[in-house]
């Protein structure tokens, strides 16, 4: 930013502001408003509320609820802004507060930084500084972007399994998953290999752990925040094939037209209605997908382990145990735009210290401001 | 390693202590020059250097995690700060406030655990050590900021010279792109950790309050009518705020970075 007496200059409108007739008051209003804007003091008195803004608003949020940025952290924020901010009010007010303070910020950056290049566009002098604020800039527009058309997902997926990320257009397959110990035997990381499906080929894989997670353009797959061991699927028997193995993703043609595929599971204590867990929910299907019926079978006490599922007889035999893990699938269309922000703004801090120090041809010391 | 360390660190706080004595004494008796402080600060100096290769190459990485490590690294960064000014603007007087901060980070340093302890997968990654190191970093300038403004608010000459403005300025703007650093490496290192360059979490929120802080006192230092005690205010609210970033919330909230 330029002090106000280089913005009085640039607006070169002194004389006409004072003579009185109405182009004169109107370029002299124009002229005020232009100072008013790119005017360091305007960034100040917006940087100072916005301080108090936030702390005030921080503080008195986690008081409310510990696990309020938690919460928050779940939704990209402009969702957040739209489903849970208006449920929230009053308490979520100072929230709204900080997203015009925001703007009103990075309006008094963008209009310094333009009168910057309109004024001083061939000095070396305060290039370091006004990099700073380009950087800042892309910073905040990604972030816009990002919580705009962003999106969050989450998949639990057991080894072997693949499933649709709903709304990202593309499938998860977790092709193993191995739980890295200290020599203490405590769990440290995990590594999971993922492929990534679009339109039911593979578009990406590799390998994921602590820190490396997936990333292909704007989106990333993270390695898994929760991970365990439980029921995946089991061995059926059946009436017209014998056994047949039922897991994640897979389905056994019985024959005349007619699938067996597995529903969903419970683990070991888990309970939904009357089903008691561990057990498996089993679906006869016709050839077009459509459910013909179902039936939940278990070892559990007082559970069904075996059923008639239209005249298909079926007996649970043992249960598959396997690894899964629980994946989190991000999309951010601004992440690069922030990237190459903290780049250019990282850039302006050494320019700004070169500067500074009287290292750049022409630019003496204490050019930083 | 850890009676290793035990040995250089107290060390470090006899000759920084001795500094100071001898910086009193010589005050007081006039007998001897007061700059001969400096090279008792210069060999703590070299204790903690010593401590700090050591621990590097036993951890192999640059030791700068836990509480005792963070805490050197803060007391180192305002020991060089306080000899670089005294080198350089004569800045004998200040010196017993720089040393004394720095002792301070010191004793806070010995209450957190001196073993070496192995990198876990989350903070194995240079993102973090940039992050913490010049995070720390900043802490200290930020500090030594606060102590000169302090200096010029009770109208205490800390350069014969003359030159607290510079040493106030220096300070603030070194600290100011290294804090600038931390939340860059920290954004990225979030990003590939956790998801998000930006988090909702409290720890965050208060590094942006300190940035934007800084970030003001930056726009306004050289404007008229800010030279003289609105910007030694500023330099001493802004560790405020910088202690309550770091130990407050530390304290007060359960963080994504705990104190301990």
């Amino acid at each position: 930013m330029e002090n106000d007496k280089r913005n009085r200059g640039f607006t070169g409108s002194g004389s006409l502001a004072g003579d009185g007739s109405g182009s004169g008051r109107l370029r002299g209003a124009l002229a005020g408003l232009w100072r008013v804007s790119t005017s360091p003091v305007t960034f100040v008195v917006l940087t100072i509320l916005w301080c108090v803004d936030l702390g005030a608003g921080s503080v008195a949020a986690y008081f409310n609820d510990p696990k309020f940025w938690v919460k928050m952290d779940l939704y990209p924020f402009n969702l957040w802004m739209k489903q849970v901010a208006p449920r929230m009010f009053p308490q979520s007010l100072w929230i709204y507060i900080l997203v015009i303070l925001s703007y009103l910020m990075i309006a008094s950056l963008l209009l310094c930084t333009v009168n910057w290049f309109l004024r001083r566009r061939k000095m070396i002098k305060g290039l370091g500084e006004v990099l700073v604020h380009l950087g800042f800039l892309m910073i905040f527009a990604g972030f816009v972007i990002g919580s705009a058309l962003g999106a969050r997902d989450q998949v639990t997926l057991a080894v072997g399994q693949k499933k649709d990320v709903p709304g990202m257009g593309l499938s998860l397959q977790l092709e193993d998953l191995k739980i890295v110990q200290s020599p203490q035997g405590r769990p440290v990381d995990t590594l999971s290999d993922i492929k990534v499906y679009r339109d039911n080929s593979i578009f990406t894989e590799g390998r994921i752990r602590t820190n490396h997670p997936l990333i292909w353009g704007s989106t990333v797959v993270y390695p898994p925040e929760d991970y365990g061991s439980g029921v995946t699927g089991g061995v059926i028997g059946t009436s017209v094939r014998g056994a047949v193995i039922l897991g994640p993703g897979r389905s056994v043609s019985l024959g005349g037209d007619r699938t067996l595929s597995l529903g969903g599971v419970l683990q070991r204590g888990q309970r939904r209605g009357r089903a008691v867990g561990p057990g498996l929910l089993v679906l006869l299907k016709d050839g077009a997908g459509r459910l013909i019926d179902s039936t939940y079978l278990s070892p559990a006490p007082g559970m069904r382990a075996e059923d008639d599922m239209a005249g298909v007889r079926v007996t649970l035999g043992e249960l598959s145990e396997s690894t899964y893990g629980v994946f989190r699938v991000h999309r951010d269309q601004g992440v690069w735009l922030v990237i190459v922000g903290t780049v250019i703004l990282g850039l302006g801090t050494l320019w700004a210290r070169a500067g500074y120090l009287g290292v750049l041809p022409g630019v003496g010391e204490g050019s930083g401001s | 390693m850890e009676s290793t360390t035990l040995a250089l660190h107290t060390s470090s706080l006899v000759f920084y202590g001795v500094s100071l004595g001898v910086y009193f004494v010589t005050r007081a008796t006039r007998a001897l020059p007061q700059k001969i402080a400096v090279w008792p600060a210069l060999a703590g100096l070299f204790c903690q250097l010593v401590l700090l290769l050591i621990r590097w190459k036993a951890g192999d990485h640059l030791p700068v995690t836990g509480l005792f490590e963070t805490q050197q690294f803060l007391a180192l960064w305002v020991i060089i700060a306080a000899l670089y000014f005294a080198f350089r603007y004569w800045a004998y007087n200040f010196f017993p406030a720089a040393v004394g901060l720095a002792i301070a980070a010191l004793v806070f340093a010995s209450r957190g655990p001196m073993a070496v302890t192995p990198l876990t997968p989350a903070i194995d990654t240079p993102l973090f050590l940039i992050h913490i190191a010049t995070s720390f970093a900043a802490y200290g300038l930020f500090g030594v900021a606060a102590l000169v403004g302090v200096y010029r608010l009770m109208g205490w000459s800390g350069s014969p010279i003359n030159a607290e403005r510079r040493m106030i300025d220096e300070s603030i703007y070194l600290g100011y792109i290294l804090f600038t650093w931390a939340m860059i490496a920290g954004s990225l290192w979030a990003y590939l950790a956790w998801g998000s360059y930006w988090t909702w979490r409290i720890k965050g929120l208060w590094s942006w309050i300190l940035w934007f802080y800084y970030s003001g006192v930056l726009h306004v230092r050289n404007r008229s009518g800010w030279h003289g005690w609105p910007l030694d205010i500023l330099a001493i609210v802004g560790f405020v705020l910088t202690l309550f970033t770091y130990l407050g919330l530390g304290l007060l909230f359960k963080t994504s970075h705990p104190l301990l």
